[in-house]
């Protein structure tokens, strides 16, 4: 009966032994793993920053300016360029009244 | 069987060890269990360093303008640094660093390396790739490369006054790097500022096109919403580019627009008319002797140009025509007291609350008497900052409630609430923003008119004091404005300093800073939402289309 009981704490020992390093090891590759998705959101965090201090010296309206006129030749709009909606008819002219004219 | 428990018999020390091995066994996982179950998983340090020197932050927040446009930012920069104390020749160090970095002091960087008792020594900061492998090639002893954060500013002179700078270990020495330093160190919430980017650059571009035109040394312009005390753009010319700072003179430096205090002469007008008819000492109808030169004690006051229409002008032509005569009789009306506290009330007696280090401290008279007041009223004799007057000029335009400007965007809707402080009744604002509108229809702000944009404004031609008196050659000339007159929301301030025509002559408020306020108002109202409104109703046919334009940039 004792050996029994010997054998079968041997083997349950064995299998807690597997089962704790295979719990180990899949711990240490999740841990890994985090580190290099960690890594990973680091490096394209970086990555995003440089764009957009890229992006910033880009959209300077000093050099979208100077772009803007040398190959639109577009520069500021001045005051007879803009219409206020309530006043369409300094852009096209008197409105065409068409009431009482129907059928 | 009885083999077996004859065995057993025979070794039970044997059954011992082994039980007790298993119970060791047991005992080591249990207890690493229970440390698992109760702190989990502590992790590699080595690793856990590596992680966090890959995902180090920069350590100093960014600045963004009110678009979330980035202003000013850190990235990541490689220096180069030594270890005297394991160099074994400091001066042969030296000596082959400069063959790669040629701006190397050779001299000094030999005493400092040969120093052994150091351990540290900065031997060139920013090193770029370039130089960074050279100076590995070298394989010298004793240096390491040391990553940094350094400060970047992506839109280079934009705003450059305002961002300011950082010395090079990145502590703010100027500008809202200088006054936020505390916000901005170590952390990475940015700081979001009211300044608007292309209204600033408009206003810079239009600065630096008249202060080049006329030949001015200096400049400042301002855009303010009234109902907020919010700074859209603050330019100071000549401009600087704060990643270049080492290149600039102190000069360049000068935040002309918070700094540097001026004598603005006739823009304080609107104000003096304003407090006479406030405090009750004006009637709208009266009307004010402008004849020829008027004494004050021993001092003359005279006009440039004689009001038309005959010895006796209205407040509107007063204000119209720029009388320092019938604006020196409105102020005499006040008592000293008046007057000082009504520019008090409107800050001008005071350094600018602005968020900016080194707000210019007003240059006030030392006492209010007779002269004072008669010159303090058309704006000889005070002194203050650009900024702190363009914040007490849009109380006019804020029906009469004065607010302090201010740099930095409220984002937080809980925050404190920012208190107008009442100066002048709503109807005595707008009484004197119809004066200033009649300035610019028919008087000295004419060249500032923009079509459409109902400007009101007042020009300012201040001759610059001198040692005992003041000099005719040399003018600080301003514009203020505010549009659409009809319901004012915007101030802009363009103030010149000495501008001069070719010929070397000086000029005028109504030649330099007023035609120059009025382009700024046509590019920025545009950008604000504000549609110009015609009073007559000519059709402008095809160039409604049109959207080239072919003036300079």
């Amino acid at each position: 009966m004792n050996r029994y009981v010997f054998l079968l704490g041997v083997v349950l020992t064995g299998f807690l032994a597997v089962g704790m390093f295979q719990a180990k090891s899949g711990a240490e590759r999740s841990a890994k793993e985090i580190d290099r998705l960690e890594l990973e959101i680091a490096r394209v965090k970086a990555d995003i920053k440089s764009l957009e201090d890229r992006h910033g010296e880009l959209t300077n309206p000093d050099r979208l300016a100077r772009l803007a006129k040398e190959y639109l030749n577009m520069g500021p709009a001045r005051s007879s360029q803009m219409v206020d909606a309530s006043q369409p008819e300094r852009a096209f002219g008197p409105l065409i009244d068409h009431g009482g004219h129907d059928g | 069987m009885d083999k077996v428990l004859e065995s057993e018999v025979a070794s039970p020390m044997r059954s011992r060890i082994v039980a007790g091995a298993l119970c060791a066994c047991f005992g080591v996982v249990g207890v690493k269990g229970g440390m698992l179950a109760a702190f989990g998983d502590q992790g590699d340090p080595v690793r856990a360093e590596q992680t966090s020197e890959e995902i180090r932050q920069p350590f100093r927040a960014d600045i963004l303008d009110r678009n979330g446009a980035r202003l000013a930012t850190s990235v990541q920069v490689i220096s180069l640094a030594a270890d005297p104390s394991a160099i074994w020749d400091g001066a042969d160090h030296a000596r082959q660093l400069s063959t790669v970095l040629t701006d190397l002091n050779v001299e000094l960087m030999a005493e400092r390396l040969s120093d052994s008792s150091r351990k540290f020594v900065w031997i060139d900061r920013d090193l770029s790739p370039e130089d960074r492998q050279a100076v590995f090639n070298l394989g010298l002893e004793g240096l390491q490369f040391v990553e940094e954060s350094r400060r970047f500013y992506p839109k280079r002179t934009l705003a450059g006054h305002v961002v300011g700078f950082t010395s090079i270990d990145g502590e703010g020495l100027a500008g809202i790097e200088f006054h936020q330093d505390h916000r901005l160190e170590g952390r990475n919430e940015p700081i979001r500022l009211t300044i608007d980017s292309s209204i600033q650059y408009s206003l810079e571009a239009e600065l630096d096109a008249a202060a080049v035109k006329y030949n001015a040394i200096g400049g400042a312009g301002i855009v303010l919403e009234a109902s907020s005390g919010e700074v859209l753009a603050m330019a100071s010319w000549p401009a600087i580019d704060p990643n270049e700072v080492s290149k600039t003179t102190s000069n360049e430096r000068l935040n002309r627009a918070s700094t540097a205090v001026y004598e603005l002469g006739s823009v304080f007008k609107p104000l003096t008319i304003a407090a006479g008819i406030d405090l009750g000492h004006l009637t709208l109808n009266e009307t004010f002797d402008v004849r020829g030169s008027m004494q004050v004690g021993t001092f003359k006051i005279q006009d440039d140009h004689p009001v038309p229409g005959g010895h006796r002008a209205s407040l509107t032509a007063i204000m119209a025509h720029s009388s320092n005569i019938g604006t020196a009789r409105i102020g005499l009306r006040l008592s000293p007291d008046e007057h000082s506290r009504f520019l008090a009330d409107l800050g001008l007696e005071d350094r600018s609350p602005v968020e900016l280090g080194g707000s210019g401290r007003p240059l006030l008279p030392d006492r209010w008497g007779d002269v004072t007041q008669a010159t303090v009223s058309y704006g000889h004799g005070i002194a203050v900052s650009p900024v702190a007057f363009a914040s007490a000029f849009a109380a006019l335009a804020n029906e009469g409630d004065y607010l302090a400007p201010t740099l930095l965007l409220d984002e937080d809707p809980l925050g404190p609430v920012r208190e107008p402080r009442r100066v002048m009744s709503s109807p005595t604002a707008q009484v004197v923003i119809q004066m200033m509108r009649a300035a610019v229809t028919d008087g000295t702000g004419r060249t500032a008119d923009i079509p459409g944009y109902r400007v009101a404004g007042k020009t300012g031609t201040a001759e610059k004091p001198i040692a005992g008196g003041y000099a005719d050659d040399r003018n600080v000339t301003s514009f203020a404005a505010m549009f659409p007159a009809n319901d004012p929301q915007y101030v802009v301030l363009i103030v010149l300093d000495e501008p001069k025509a070719p010929d070397g002559r000086a000029l005028s408020a109504a030649f330099t800073a007023a035609p120059a306020a009025g382009r700024v108002i046509e590019r920025i109202a545009p950008i604000l939402d504000v549609m110009p409104y015609f009073e007559d109703l000519d059709p402008v046919g095809p160039q409604v289309r049109a959207v080239s334009d072919r003036r300079s940039l």
